[in-house]
């Protein structure tokens, strides 16, 4: 509001008040902005500027040249690396439905009157604050071949039990499933909130209509959570991708390449063959792609977000 | 008064986040005072010492550090030269992980001495973070190539990036209460090929009773090495992947049959789970008062010479039977053969104290072998009666209490110069990644989730579209 003023009033002086304001302002935001620009901003940059040279080792700039798109030519010529793009969209595919529609529902759940609806709540927000190395440990022992996912496979009378953790088919859905479980805590934490706030004349009269309990969801709740349903979508999203540490420590990549997406392969390319140049455009094209997502569903906002 | 709170929030924000960062700076420069104070190369008052009262510091992983082995080497650089070593603590990277140590050394950190094999090394020297040592040679009048001869690492340039202190040679560790349990004679040296293991390790297993005939872990080598003990290579003459040849397709199906078909070992599905950590063979535990353990037995373990620096070591690795050492199994019809690395110690470029460094790099290698604790020298100006004395006066000694090796056995397998030595590690362009593919493929037909046609085609496949991006890069 206060930017509004300023921008139709421009050539108002600012008086002493607003002067001190606007540096209370400035300052509160200071130490974001150095942290950004030192942490994102410069490292962004960089990467920028190396994707389009020919840098290996860092410490060996002396043949150092200009290679233009060289290396996003050969990031889209690499068997490899396309396979790692494609297995990211699959990840991507699964994890944000899935995650969307549980953390909705489970807070939907629990928004309503239910026995020890407290603690159900925090056991759903746990996994979030838990370490993922001890998630990891946990799961590889629930699901390897002495615990009980096995075990009970077994007892089914199943003769070729699957280790999904070491299945070629199942590992990433795996992977993806336990990552949502581990990361659904915060975005039904988020839906929790939102739900509280659907105004309750606006359901009561859906119901003095006949609405259905369905028919209530669909045409009164979500239009209201609308908002919170954007932006949780476009997160979720995003944290789709930065998929690194769960795949590190429940796979590592493996079986076989199964489970190697972008981030895997873009830190594999810098720091185990060091090809810093081109691990750059990789990590370029991942922002590239997060980018325009972000931007059509921005303008698609429109069709469908209720402010 | 709401405004001024306010600002003066907010000025305390901004202060306390400069007044975090100039924390942490002053604390590096304090360090780094401290650092040039102790590191600062001094004349010494003793002519034999030139280097004395010297601090170096060394890149090393918090287990090497803490470890007698390296406790001892540090406390013979300063007896022998009056340097003292101080520990940097780099922890090592697992497969797929970032080396820090390499990170650290390319963000320009400060070190003196650092450790690797001479596979290693390469990425290193490719890196250029490591210090050519030829020069520092020549200035103290020392002839490498007379001491080490062909273990230096020497790499493209035709340069001298280290010096080797011992080789890491495979061979077949064997639990002598195991093979007593089931009446079979212990293994000897003579006509030790895979045919006659396979058949000990047979007659040793009882899975009823968790006793396994034989141990293998996830390494590279375990999918080729059948392959390179019969003689073939990784890379073709035109410098592509050599993978289609059939021996490797007989060396994959050799190593996974030993879990999946002959069952002496666990299948490559269980080892992957992580049911048996890769010190298995020593972390059997004692016998209870019915002669029971609670962990798995092994009969034999097939593996690199290090594992013999576990043995003496009954505290951290209780046990209640005897290990045997004989060399590495070979094919039959071939020349007898083992896989070997050579364990490297270089100076980074970003050394301040590189004369230093290199008396101390050179006291390390030719002398860290006489500190007990099994290794074999990389010196090749050892006479057979100096290898005989040590392994006599030094490697007997050091498993008498807990295994009571023979220096016949000791000789055998580690000193036997009719034995060819092959080289563990893959080593030419893009080996790393060739490394990865061998490990992330190979389980893949172990576990029964990619026939061995397929395998084999897509390490091969692989291989040559790692080779063919390095060399376009």
């Amino acid at each position: 509001m206060s930017t509004r003023i300023h921008a139709a009033l421009p050539h108002k002086k600012m008086s002493n008040l607003e002067k001190k304001e606007a540096l209370t302002g400035y300052l509160f935001v200071t130490p974001y902005l150095i942290a950004f620009v030192i942490f994102t901003g410069i490292p962004f940059v960089s990467a920028f500027l190396l994707s389009f040279l020919n840098v290996k080792y860092i410490t060996k700039l002396d043949g150092l040249k200009f290679v233009g798109l060289k290396n996003f030519v050969r990031m889209f010529a690499s068997e490899e690396t396309m396979a790692a793009l494609g297995r990211t969209a699959i990840y991507s595919l699964i994890y944000v439905p899935v995650i969307m529609v549980l953390s909705f529902g489970l807070a939907y759940l629990l928004n309503k009157g239910v026995f020890f609806k407290k603690t159900i709540r925090s056991m759903v927000f746990l996994p979030y604050i838990s370490n993922m190395v001890a998630v990891a440990v946990v799961f590889q022992l629930l699901l390897g071949p002495r615990g009980p996912f096995y075990l009970l496979q077994k007892f089914f009378g199943v003769e070729d039990p699957v280790l999904p953790l070491l299945s070629l088919k199942w590992a990433l859905p795996t992977v993806v499933l336990i990552s949502v479980w581990k990361s659904i805590g915060l975005n039904f934490l988020t839906y929790l909130g939102a739900l509280q706030g659907v105004p309750v004349e606006l359901v009561e009269a859906a119901q003095i209509d006949g609405a259905s309990k369905w028919q209530q969801i669909k045409n009164v709740v979500l239009p209201a959570v609308s908002p919170t349903t954007f932006f949780l979508l476009i997160s979720s999203i995003i944290t789709s991708m930065q998929n690194f540490t769960v795949i590190q420590a429940l796979t590592e990549g493996k079986p076989g390449q199964s489970t190697v997406v972008m981030s895997v392969n873009i830190v594999r390319t810098a720091f185990t063959k060091y090809e810093t140049s081109y691990a750059a455009a990789q990590a370029l094209v991942m922002f590239a792609i997060v980018m325009v997502i972000t931007i059509i569903q921005w303008y698609g906002q429109k069709k469908w977000v209720n402010y | 008064m709401k405004k001024q709170f306010a600002l003066s929030m907010a000025v305390l924000m901004a202060a306390t986040s400069f007044a975090g960062c100039g924390a942490s700076g002053s604390s590096v420069a304090a360090s780094s005072a401290a650092t040039e104070n102790t590191t600062t190369e001094q004349a010494a008052a003793n002519p034999d010492m030139p280097y004395e009262g010297v601090t170096l510091h060394y890149a090393t992983t918090d287990t090497a550090a803490t470890g007698a082995e390296m406790l001892d080497v540090v406390a013979m650089v300063k007896e022998k030269t009056g340097i003292n070593i101080e520990f940097t603590i780099i922890p090592n990277p697992k497969e797929g992980e970032v080396d820090k140590k390499l990170v650290s050394l390319q963000a320009g950190d400060e070190l003196d001495l650092v450790y690797g094999t001479t596979a290693q090394l390469k990425t290193y020297y490719n890196a250029g973070v490591l210090e050519p040592v030829d020069q520092l040679a020549a200035d103290a009048g020392y002839d490498m190539a007379a001491v080490f001869g062909e273990n230096l690492p020497i790499y493209d340039d035709g340069k001298t990036y280290g010096l080797p202190a011992f080789n890491d040679i495979w061979v077949t560790f064997y639990n002598k209460n195991v093979f007593d349990a089931a009446g079979v004679a212990y293994p000897t040296a003579d006509g030790w090929t895979w045919d006659k293991y396979v058949e000990t390790a047979k007659q040793l297993t009882d899975i009823d009773n968790n006793v396994y005939g034989s141990l293998m872990l996830d390494y590279d080598v375990y999918n080729y090495m059948l392959a390179i003990q019969k003689g073939a290579t990784h890379y073709k003459e035109d410098g592509t992947a050599n993978y289609d040849d059939p021996r490797f397709k007989e060396s994959l199906e050799f190593y996974y049959g030993l879990g999946n078909t002959e069952k002496i070992q666990p299948d490559s599905t269980t080892y992957a789970a992580g049911v048996f950590p890769w010190n298995s063979f020593v972390t059997t535990g004692v016998a209870d008062e019915n002669g029971k353990y609670g962990a798995a037995q092994f009969g034999m373990f097939v593996c690199g010479g290090w594992v013999a620096s576990m043995l003496p070591n009954a505290e951290k690795y209780p046990r209640d039977w005897e290990c045997g050492i004989a060399p590495m199994p070979y094919p039959e019809g071939e020349e007898p053969s083992t896989f070997a690395v050579t364990g490297c110690y270089a100076i980074p470029t970003t050394s301040k104290n590189k004369a230093a460094a290199f008396e101390a790099l050179r006291c390390i290698a030719e002398n860290q072998y006489t500190l007990g604790y099994g290794r074999v020298p990389a010196r090749k100006d050892l006479t057979d009666e100096e290898v005989l004395k040590y392994v006599e006066d030094t490697m007997v000694p050091t498993y008498a209490d807990t295994d009571k090796i023979t220096a016949e056995m000791l000789k055998d397998a580690w000193f036997d110069s009719n034995r060819t030595i092959l080289s563990e590690k893959v080593v030419g362009p893009a080996d790393v990644t060739i490394s990865q593919i061998w490990t992330s493929e190979g389980p893949l037909y172990g576990q029964g989730q990619q026939d061995i046609d397929k395998t084999i085609e897509n390490i091969q496949n692989r291989s040559n579209e790692a080779i063919k991006e390095e060399s376009a890069s």
